[in-house]
């Protein structure tokens, strides 16, 4: 009984192996090498093994898959994506440039908190004074909205100008909505307004919330003053410009406080 | 009995065995554009990443050195531009180094026959690079500039035993 049904197992096991001997290459001497295509397909381990097969010794400092060495021909630079700050292979000038934002702007990297008058203090309100920004679309707003928010710390005064979205208790918010839009037909508009998530500033001259500038087809130079929640009163002359009809720009040209 | 038993066993493990499948991941293929007198690789051996940290303050030295038209590849936009603004407008004592490295990738390999039937693998490396600027300013002294960009590198090796 036993003798039978291990003639059976023979009987099933051996065909699958007779016929992987039938089947594969015989002639152990001259292995199959691959084809210029097939080559790069294989693993290292699978290229070793025919090196070994035909009696390759490759040399000792050997490094690559097939043993071989790759030595460094030619460097070339052929392109820079700025990311943030200083790019010193901007073309217009590798000194005086800046990525803010994904922006590139024509100026120094330290200039961008100076005043112009040298003091590069980098904090009060002279940190924004002189600055120009291109409003950006904050996130997961439409498409035709544009924002700048301008951010005064109550206390130290300092301050920061910032593209789209702002921080809670911003000094400022300027919204710009393209007036190609659906959402306002027929003409750009303008609106600027205290950030009233964290209400730190109120805008009390002029006392309209949000005040707007409607239509926005030209340069505009505006005057804003803010009281903050302990008293203090700063105002601000802004230059708010339209920019091709779908984005717009504001330079501050004076910060001061009353 | 037993052994028929272990016998049954046993082709029963063999022929789940033969049922598995052992497969390699393999990068879909996509179009890219191939230099003339290239072909693409079809598997890429990566630059390593010290070779490409050299490769980067190799084209910076240059930068400082004024031998920055070595380096750049003749499809650089603005080529010329950049090389007559490195020259008038960057401080004489003006430097550039990296402060890191990060995200060295090899995008793109192809390979070709150079001279006397060099073979040559030609790759196209990314690499993020904090960088920096430093020189002295007459009026505002020691300044430093700083900057994250990203390099996009044409290196070529050459094959050999």
């Amino acid at each position: 009984m036993l003798r039978a049904l291990a003639l059976a197992m023979l009987v099933l096991v051996a065909p699958p192996v007779l016929a992987a001997d039938l089947g594969g290459d015989t002639r152990r001497d001259s292995p199959i090498l691959p084809g210029e295509k097939q080559f790069d397909s294989l693993s290292r381990d699978e290229v070793q093994a025919i090196l070994d097969r035909l009696n390759v010794k490759p040399p000792a400092d050997a490094t690559t898959k097939t043993r071989l060495k790759k030595v460094i021909k030619s460097i070339e630079l052929i392109r820079v994506e700025a990311r943030n700050g200083n790019n010193p292979f901007n073309a217009e000038d590798p000194i005086d440039n800046a990525t803010v934002n994904g922006i590139v702007v024509q100026q120094a990297v330290d200039d961008l908190n100076d005043d112009g008058n040298g003091n590069n203090n980098g904090a009060g309100l002279d940190a924004c004074i002189g600055q120009t920004v291109t409003g950006v679309q904050p996130a997961g707003a439409p498409d035709i909205v544009r924002e700048v928010s301008l951010v005064i710390d109550p206390v130290t005064l300092d301050c920061t100008i910032l593209t789209g979205n702002s921080v809670d208790g911003a000094f400022l918010i300027m919204d710009f909505f393209d007036g190609q839009s659906q959402v306002q037909v027929g003409q750009d508009v303008l609106q600027v307004f205290p950030d009233a998530t964290l209400p730190v500033w109120t805008l009390v001259d002029p006392n309209v919330i949000p005040f707007e500038i409607d239509p926005f087809d030209a340069a505009r130079v505006q005057q804003f003053t803010l009281a903050a929640n302990g008293g203090v009163l700063v105002r601000a002359t802004l230059l708010f410009t339209p920019v091709g009809g779908t984005d717009f720009q504001v330079t501050i040209i004076n910060l001061e406080q009353l | 009995m037993r052994v028929a038993l272990t016998a049954l066993l046993l082709l029963t493990v063999a022929t789940a065995a033969s049922a598995q499948e052992s497969r390699r991941f393999r990068a879909i293929a996509s179009p890219e554009a191939v230099p003339e007198g290239q072909e693409p690789v079809a598997q890429v051996d990566p630059v390593s990443r010290e070779a490409a940290n050299n490769a980067v303050k190799e084209v910076l030295q240059a930068w400082n050195d004024g031998r920055l038209g070595d380096y750049l590849g003749e499809d650089f936009v603005d080529r010329g531009r950049l090389l007559d603004s490195v020259t008038e407008d960057v401080p004489r004592d003006a430097s550039v180094r990296v402060l890191g490295l990060s995200a060295v990738q090899t995008v793109q390999q192809f390979r070709s026959t150079g001279e006397g039937g060099a073979r040559l693998v030609t790759s196209i490396v990314s690499a993020n690079a904090d960088t920096q600027v430093e020189f002295n300013d007459p009026v505002r002294g020691f300044r430093t500039l700083r900057g994250q960009n990203t390099f996009f590198l044409r290196i070529t090796e050459e094959v050999v035993e």
